[in-house]
């Protein structure tokens, strides 16, 4: 009787496992009946909230991408300021600029964005400890200037401040929003084409279409977005037919699912080879070069990257096509590799950068350096790359994060405190340079001013540029209208549509 | 008999409430293993590549209230939590409870899920055994051991659960569509999720319940029974029931581990679990999020031990009182299959030796994921590797690693189990069962704070969590020697405790143990190459099997020998260790 009873159970389990086979396909195919009429998108998304979407952390470019909040400006391909919730700016003095106010905007909870609202929004922003990453190191102060203008005045000149405005950090919230004022809600508290009705935890997030939205009738009916951390899993819900739009897949992935099916937008990110000058190899740049030549010829972009990626040609990628025409970098004369052992550093979340590590290892090796590796989560190492305790390390870095400014992102990482110089690089005549270039208004001037700043750092061997990423967006049949914003913020706009 | 008296019940107390104190002062030392202010790394976390801001960090120093040493840190979060106030999570800022309580509940219903799985996984291999043993005896010398109570839950046990979960998704999701790729909705998003983790966990419970049975069916009065031509159902019974009093505290800590430390299998199908929660609160120095989880966890583990122990008690105990007289160990043996692994070994080793000539380290770009062919036959990685001499490296490294792990757990699980087994008869949850629910992937995170990222320290933080299981099953194994009636005569005829140690209680509780030990062989190698994948194992460079693992199994579809090679190694090597085991106790 026992083992019948045994057998009994086991089954019993079994079965109930398979019965939900049949109650699963179900499920999944819902939303593929009807054709007509707008569609709800789902969008499979990489990152995963840290801290339930507030603004004022790395959640903000979330609920910017899927079209819930706004900024008064925004940054269009060649990463100039444009109109947005502003339709235009006027710097009165150095430290003075006054923005007009778009008419006729609403919050998705049906409150005017009136100047009063603007002012508010940004005088939390500007009140938030910690600062948001884009504020961090200014001191402004903004006031309501009648009903449609905003007077922000900055303690020092600013030259850069309306591209700091572009800042998904910066998006303009309704009141409502500020009950906790240090972690805003973008809860139907934004300006976009979709509001944001739920934030199911780490899980998913669910929008409708803001049928009140300035630009007009948005062309989905809402959007499902679910938070997938791994970009397999991604890939496979596309090709499950279990998502319509999924965010960064892997190389690897673009294969299965087809070139046609890939949105492939160049991005300002460049995955680098940072020299560490602290190191005892390789504060001699006779070492630093014999270790960039020992990489001469490595093709990363067309074997790890399967093409998606292109070779670097030096630290602004082919998105900023000011940097085109520079100067070939003056390398220093290469010595033989010292027999000292140096350790190469980089991190996992991004799992082309251990096989990267792997190779330029194996090929300092076999040119006679001596090489251990170190890969960890980039949270664990963040305080170690910045130290100086690794001689190398291979970082994957955005130099239009905040402002898109190449002065800024040059100062933060080549000048002698920058808050994240990897490279350990102090050249006291460069800091003069990029000084007196932060000071400039002139977008073209300001420009020069940073390839001539690469020349520098380049020719010194700081840094060796390996690859210019892209992201890449699986798209599912029939969904169209993708922003492909090289600036990684907009993805789902007014006029994104899916017919199935 | 006043088995589970109150006495020994609340002689556990202040020692399981002691562990529990100090594991959570570990934990909220953590930042200062580390030597890491937490407003630094939680900064990190809200805004990644902010870089060096003093002003931001002294801001957000101010705002999370820091507490001045971990132990005035742990009594406050101690005060609050039992005035029912968890605090507020230092990286979201919102309240730990509601993003504790979600969280242990999905990983409940996933680990029970699974549990369920790996119960009537493990209920069908052994019904073949038990049902024959029961007619016949353990596996005599005429009939081939099954192949159900030996290779084949090894193999199921050795089955690393990333590789079940991604060839699930794809079998399942993109190529029949029958189940969904990611979520947590609804009974059909925790199939895949369950069977990962269930099948794998199914193998070690038949595994571990097979090496129980048989030593019951060899028991006088199973023999007893079987020779006076009664009725063998009720006998069958009987034995079932005293698999299930020796398997229920198994289970729950296959259970536990499911709960805390699947984190694998939770992210590769976005299921916001507790595992995940606690790896990511653990990275982000998230201290009260940390203690909440790890306070959650080992209360839901305590239960479940309480449980475990009542169902053993239940079952156990009028069994054992039947028994009588000496226990003889018989000898079983099968020459065929012998050979049979003979001649697998041989192989095997011929193909690491040649392998170990060949040059593992050298990357080749041209050869990325390259298929198998002359030059290269068992093909090449993602940067070029020769597959055969990578493997032939990464299994001397990793086999001697994990063999030393498990010999050393099994000799601190033994001591630890059978001493605690023979202090409180019957199996009264304690310090073993809160140390039983910590999650591996924090054992590994601490000692790695402790001593820096490495081999060594992610051996000693595997070590950590290896002898738990053994020393849980050593104090059940102990306490049911210990009630056995021939002990308890033993007792009454004067022998003191050394020799009832040595001749009764210890003979009965290693001869399972080591089989037990040898069948989470494979779980030591595994959990390395967990380590390594956090980066907190091997280099990355360096040829380990669990780290060749990781680094293939986002190619399972594209280039599927780089998880072929050291996932088939670990199946051999787990099925030939058990075989081996089988060997070795008779």
């Amino acid at each position: 009787m026992d083992h019948a009873r045994v057998l009994k159970t086991s089954a019993i389990a079994t079965a109930f496992v398979l019965s939900l086979l049949p109650l699963a396909a179900c499920g999944s195919d819902s939303d593929a009946a009807g054709s007509d009429g707008p569609q709800t998108l789902r969008y499979a998304y990489a990152f995963t909230p840290v801290a339930a979407l507030s603004p004022y952390s790395d959640d903000a470019v979330t609920s910017y991408g899927v079209g819930a909040t706004e900024t008064l400006a925004k940054l269009d391909a060649s990463g100039s300021p444009e109109a947005s919730l502003a339709t235009g700016w006027e710097q009165t003095d150095a430290r003075t600029w006054e923005l007009t106010l778009r008419p006729g905007v609403t919050f998705q909870d049906g409150t005017a964005m009136d100047a009063q609202a603007v002012a508010g929004s940004l005088t939390h922003a500007t009140e938030a400890d910690p600062a948001p990453r884009s504020l961090s190191g200014t001191d402004l102060t903004v006031t309501a200037d009648g009903d449609t203008k905003v007077t922000i005045v900055t303690k020092t000149a600013d030259p850069v401040l309306i591209q700091r405005l572009t800042s998904p950090e910066l998006a303009i919230l309704s009141a409502k929003a500020y009950a906790d004022p240090a972690s805003p809600s973008v809860v139907g508290t934004g300006t976009g084409p979709y509001t944001i009705t739920q934030l199911n935890g780490t899980t998913s997030a669910d929008l409708t279409a803001n049928t009140s939205y300035w630009g007009g009738q948005p062309a989905l009916a809402g959007i499902e977005l679910s938070f997938v951390a791994d970009g397999d899993q991604r890939a496979s819900a596309l090709r499950a037919g279990q998502t319509d739009v999924a965010q960064a897949v892997p190389a690897d992935q673009l294969e299965p699912i087809g070139t046609d099916h890939v949105l492939a937008v160049p991005l300002p990110r460049t995955v680098s080879l940072h020299l560490t000058q602290s190191s005892t190899v390789f504060s001699d740049p006779a070492q630093r070069e014999a270790s960039r030549a020992a990489l001469d010829g490595l093709d990363l972009a067309g074997t790890i990257y399967a093409g998606a990626a292109d070779p670097a040609k030096g630290l602004f990628s082919s998105v900023s096509t000011w940097a085109d025409d520079r100067p070939t970098p003056d390398y220093p004369k290469a010595a033989t590799p010292q027999k000292q052992k140096i350790t190469l550093a980089t991190f996992s979340d991004r799992p082309e950068l251990a096989e990267i590590a792997t190779v330029v290892a194996d090929q300092w090796r076999k040119a006679g350096f001596d090489v251990k590796t170190v890969v960890q989560e980039y949270n664990q190492m963040e305080s170690d790359y910045l130290a100086g305790t690794y001689d190398a390390v291979i970082m994957s870095r955005s130099y239009g994060q905040d402002t898109a400014d190449p002065i800024s992102y040059l100062q933060a990482d080549f000048s002698c405190d920058g808050g994240y110089n990897i490279s350990r690089f102090c050249d006291k005549t460069l800091d003069a340079d990029l000084a007196k270039a932060a000071t400039q208004t002139d977008v073209n001037a300001r420009n020069q001013a940073a390839v001539a700043a690469e020349h520098v750092v380049l020719s010194d061997v700081a840094v060796i540029p390996l690859i210019h990423d892209r992201t890449q967006f699986g798209l599912a049949d029939g969904v169209l209208g993708l922003a492909g914003d090289p600036w990684e913020r907009a993805v789902i706009t007014a006029k994104t549509t899916i017919s199935h | 008999m006043s088995r589970g008296s109150a006495p020994s019940g609340l002689r556990s107390v202040p020692g399981t409430f002691a562990t529990f104190l100090l594991l959570l002062v570990v934990v909220a030392a953590l930042p200062w293993l580390r030597g890491e202010d937490p407003a630094q790394t939680v900064l990190r976390v809200r805004f990644t590549a902010r870089g060096d801001d003093p002003a931001a960090v002294e801001a957000l120093r101010r705002e999370l209230d820091l507490p001045s040493s971990p132990i005035s840190g742990v009594l406050t979060w101690l005060s609050h939590a039992l005035r029912g106030d968890l605090g507020t999570s230092w990286v979201s800022r919102r309240p730990v409870g509601e993003l504790v309580g979600p969280a242990l509940g999905t990983s409940l219903t996933l680990a029970g899920t699974a549990l369920a799985i790996a119960i009537a996984v493990a209920g069908l291999l052994l019904t073949p055994t038990i049902r024959r043993g029961a007619r016949s005896g353990p596996k005599p010398r005429s009939r081939r051991p099954g192949l159900l109570s030996g290779p084949v839950p090894a193999a199921l046990a050795a089955l690393p659960e990333v590789v079940v979960a991604v060839a699930g998704v794809l079998l399942f999701a993109v190529t029949w569509r029958v189940l969904p790729v990611f979520g947590w909705n609804g009974p059909a998003s925790a199939v895949l999720p369950g069977l990962s983790l269930g099948l794998p966990a199914g193998g070690l419970l038949a595994r571990m319940l097979s090496a129980s049975a048989e030593q019951i069916l060899t028991e006088p009065w199973v023999r007893a029974w079987r020779a006076s031509g009664l009725d063998l159902r009720p006998l069958r019974r009987a034995v079932v029931r005293r698999v299930v009093a020796v398997g229920a505290p198994q289970a729950v800590v296959v259970g536990m581990s499911i709960v805390g430390s699947s984190v694998a299998v939770e992210k590769v199908f976005s299921i916001p679990g507790a595992g995940t929660l606690a790896l990511d609160a653990v990275l982000a120095e998230d201290l009260p999020v940390v203690q909440a989880v790890l306070a959650g966890v080992v209360v839901v583990g305590l239960v479940a031990a309480a449980v475990a122990a009542a169902v053993h008690r239940v079952l156990a105990v009028p069994d054992a009182e039947r028994a009588a007289g000496e226990p003889t160990h018989r000898g079983t043996q099968n020459e065929g299959r012998r050979t049979a692994w003979v001649l697998v070994l041989t192989f095997a080793l011929v193909v690491a030796s040649v392998g170990w000539f060949r040059n593992g380290t050298a990357t080749d770009l041209s050869l990325r994921l390259a298929a198998p062919s002359l030059a290269h036959p068992l093909g090449a990685d993602a940067v070029g590797h020769d597959q055969w001499g990578r493997l032939a490296h990464g299994t001397l490294l990793t086999v001697s690693l994990a063999a030393g792990i498990t010999l050393l757990a099994l000799v601190i699980g033994a001591l630890a189990g059978t001493a605690a087994g023979l202090a409180a008869p019957g199996p009264t949850p304690g310090a073993l069962d809160v140390l039983a629910t910590v999650p591996s992937n924090l054992a590994g995170l601490l000692v790695a704070a402790a001593l820096g990222p490495g081999l060594r320290g992610a051996c000693l933080a595997v070590l950590l969590v290896a002898w738990i299981p053994l020393a849980v099953h050593a104090r059940t194994l102990a306490s049911e020697a210990r009630s056995a009636g021939y002990v308890r005569a033993a007792i009454l005829t004067g022998a003191g405790p050394g020799r009832l140690l040595r001749v009764h209680v210890l003979p009965a509780v290693l001869g399972p143990l080591l089989r037990h030990a040898l069948v989470r062989l494979p779980a030591a190698a595994l959990g390395i190459a967990g380590l390594s994948f956090l980066g907190l194992g091997a280099d990355p460079d360096r040829p380990e099997l669990g780290a060749m693992l990781a680094a293939g199994v986002g190619y399972l579809e594209t280039a599927p020998w780089l998880v072929l090679g050291p996932a088939g190694i670990l199946v051999i090597l787990a099925v030939l260790t058990t075989s081996s085991a089988r060997s070795a106790q008779h």
